[in-house]
């Protein structure tokens, strides 16, 4: 129970995460099937059948994701609050869990391969998948304005999975699809499901937006804010790529128009998935309207914002806490509190102390010069100028070991703790497992940079790992109060998860692309402009 | 992330972590093979992609404080706040509509014992109140745990003293 308890928030989040995606795919792939497929004039067994076992899958995995979240939130709220089981079965997740359950399942039995070919009748049960969704969204607790509420989240939701959810069934049909003409005009008619679907989300998103956020100052002064406005940025990325495939459909060289198709969408499907886990945080935060209290300002965003000269020089060890934990624990007990609000399982907060802080900068300032020198480095190498800057993943070597000296200054070499005593630490450990890794990267991608390794589905680990961990950047850190220096904190760390996003579909795409279509050269240049901004925005990181 | 995740509590992290980005891995990687070759990912090469994208996940994930959405607005007794005794009126203000029937009110007395509060059905959607009665002089902690509306569990604690009458 107490470890659950621990990691409690981390669940849910991730529960969340993986319920919202599997539902988007599960209902995006029957809007897919009964608006775009079975409309085609030709008809295609083979594609038929992809569909309707992705279908099948997707809804398994949501009933799974479900029934988990369903009973891990149950069994907290038993133990925590000692309830009896019927009280809990009564509550209004499990309603929503129960009906989430069984529409996915009735989705399952629907599309078995020996079913008949109408499949309009698989609409309900993608109808109760969202609405089981909605009720547990902020639009069911609020007091104001529920019903509308409760329909634009509906709407956001179900024009979410039409586009996003749909574009994987998208890259299935072409590539099952018998001839290049079928495929394009499949694609055709999936541009015009998916024109009116981000028309309807934009709008439905915009409504939600001016109940939750409510004005400009709540967006760059609240964690909720500066999310959405984070949903909205990639939102534009998706729009920008949306767009380039609009006009290959129409316009493109015939010669590689179904390659092309196909990598762009798998970059969008990549960026929607982040924009998924960003919505998956947001449900997690209190909306930005309920907090009009101790918001960060403008004056203090561009205080912390303006450029300063990069700090080189550390704290001592001996200047930091000896034991951060009993510190933290100390400051929780005898307050103040930072956070008077918490999920079972957190606690509150202590203010760092000017040498953690100066020692938080330090990190942060020379990870940025070694980030930013591997940015330039990457970009004059993609010119072809200077051929020895291709070794520029070896810098990674030193933020490896940047890593091991940094990370735990208690421990072995810097503090008295020593090598092996570290290692029954599973928190030291992990950070010594990480350090390793960087450097199995370095070594990874130096070999891709110097042409030793050419395979190409090898050279995508790469850019798959820092799109990955700039869609993940985005689903931590959230206080439920508002906490100034933790927004102020994310307001820094959004702007490099952003340009991780964008550099790691921007590398998959040069990688990807056909070597005719003149956005490859782009996308070339782009991913290492983008890296050396994240070592830009990381030498300026400021905690004072 | 913390210094005091208990070696269990990490393997948790990480089997969930595993399983959820090999599921994921599969997928992802099957949706971009070609049709005709092998359609499944070779076990141990999903294992190492599900292995580095966990590694990635653990080093950001690892960090994520729980959080959920219901927030208390305002409280009487407020918070630190010092009020007169015996009887105490208990009333708290969510942002959003809670369950009263499966919320939970407890008052911690100086002594370290606990007392549950009963909470009142009559009241808006989102308050909950009660009544503390013969409360002798001393520094108190009211702790409430609520279920919102939409089935977030949040809790917190209200510390207050009572004052001689």
């Amino acid at each position: 129970m107490a470890r659950l308890l621990q990691v409690f928030g981390f669940l849910s989040v991730l529960f969340r995460g993986a319920t919202l995606t599997f539902q988007s795919l599960a209902v995006g792939g029957i809007v897919f099937l009964i608006l775009v497929v079975r409309r085609a004039e030709e008809d295609s067994a083979a594609l038929l059948e992809a569909c309707l076992r992705w279908i099948r899958r997707s809804a398994l995995a949501l009933a799974a994701m479900e029934i988990s979240y369903v009973l891990a939130n149950s069994i907290i709220l038993r133990q925590s609050a000692d309830m009896p089981l019927r009280d809990v079965l009564g509550a209004n997740f499990v309603l929503a869990a129960v009906i989430g359950v069984a529409a996915a399942f009735t989705v399952i039995v629907l599309t078995a391969p020996t079913r008949s070919t109408n499949y309009t009748d698989l609409l309900l049960p993608a109808a109760a998948i969202i609405a089981s969704s909605v009720m547990t969204s902020h639009s069911m607790a609020r007091l104001d304005y529920r019903a509308p509420l409760v329909a634009f989240t509906a709407l956001h939701q179900a024009a979410t999975a039409t586009w996003l959810g749909g574009l994987p069934y998208l890259l299935i049909a072409i590539r099952q699809a018998q001839s290049p003409e079928f495929a394009r005009r499949l694609s055709a008619r999936f541009s015009q499901l998916a024109l009116v679907s981000v028309a309807v989300l934009a709008s439905a998103g915009f409504a939600l937006s001016l109940a939750y956020v409510g004005s400009l100052k709540a967006v760059y002064g609240t964690s909720y804010g500066a999310m959405v406005a984070t949903k909205v940025v990639l939102f534009g990325l998706l729009l920008f790529l949306g767009a380039l495939n609009f006009q290959l459909v129409r316009r493109g060289p015939a010669s590689s128009i179904l390659a092309s198709l196909k990598r762009f969408g798998e970059a969008e499907i990549g960026i929607g998935i982040t924009v998924i886990l960003t919505a998956a945080s947001l449900t997690s935060l209190p909306p930005a309207a309920d907090l009009a209290q101790d918001r960060v300002t403008g004056s203090e965003i561009i205080a912390r914002m303006s450029p300063h000269p990069p700090r080189l020089g550390s704290p001592s060890v001996q200047e930091l806490p000896e034991d951060a934990y009993a510190a933290q624990k100390k400051a929780f007990e005898v307050g103040p509190l930072s956070t008077e609000s918490y999920v079972p399982g957190q606690t509150g907060t202590r203010p760092n102390t000017p040498a953690e802080k100066a020692w938080s900068e330090y990190n942060h300032h020379w990870a940025g010069i070694l980030v930013l020198a591997m940015g330039l480095l990457a970009f004059i190498a993609q010119a072809g100028k200077i051929s020895w800057a291709r070794n520029w993943p070896l810098a990674f070597f030193g933020l490896s070991a940047f890593l091991f000296l940094r990370s735990d200054p208690e421990t072995w070499p810097l503090g008295p703790v020593g090598f092996w005593a570290t290692l029954a630490d599973p928190e030291v450990l992990l950070h010594r497992f990480f350090a390793v890794l960087v450097i199995v990267l370095a070594i990874f991608e130096w070999r891709v940079q110097t042409g030793r390794v050419m395979s190409g589905r090898a050279r995508l680990a790469f850019p798959v790992l820092i799109a990955v961990s700039g869609a993940l950047l985005l689903t931590h850190s959230h206080s439920l109060g508002n906490l100034k220096e933790e927004v102020l904190a994310e307001l820094s760390h959004i702007p490099i998860a952003i340009f991780a996003v964008a550099a790691g579909w921007s590398r998959w795409l040069e990688l990807r692309l056909p070597s005719e279509n003149q956005t490859r050269a782009v996308m070339a240049r782009l991913w290492p402009v983008c890296i050396a901004l994240i070592g830009a925005v990381l030498l300026n990181y400021r905690e004072m | 992330m913390s210094a005091h995740q208990l070696p269990n509590e990490i393997a948790i992290h990480a089997g969930f972590c595993i399983i959820f980005f090999q599921q994921s891995a599969q997928l992802f990687m099957e949706l971009f093979t070609a049709p005709g070759k092998r359609s499944v990912m070779q076990p141990g090469r999903r294992n190492l992609c599900a292995l580095v994208l966990f590694a990635a996940a653990a080093a950001l994930l690892i960090d994520v404080p729980a959080a959920a959405h219901a927030v208390l607005l305002e409280s009487s007794p407020a918070l630190k706040s010092a009020v007169p005794g015996p009887d105490v009126p208990v009333k708290l203000r969510f942002n959003v509509r809670v369950d009263a029937l499966r919320s939970r009110l407890t008052l911690i007395r100086p002594d370290g014992s606990t007392q549950a509060l009963e909470i009142s059905k009559q009241t808006p959607a989102d308050t909950l109140s009660a009544e503390a009665t013969g409360l002798a002089a001393g520094a108190y902690r009211l702790r409430w745990q609520v279920l919102a509306s939409d089935g977030h569990i949040t809790r917190g604690e209200i510390p207050f003293t009572i004052t001689a009458s």
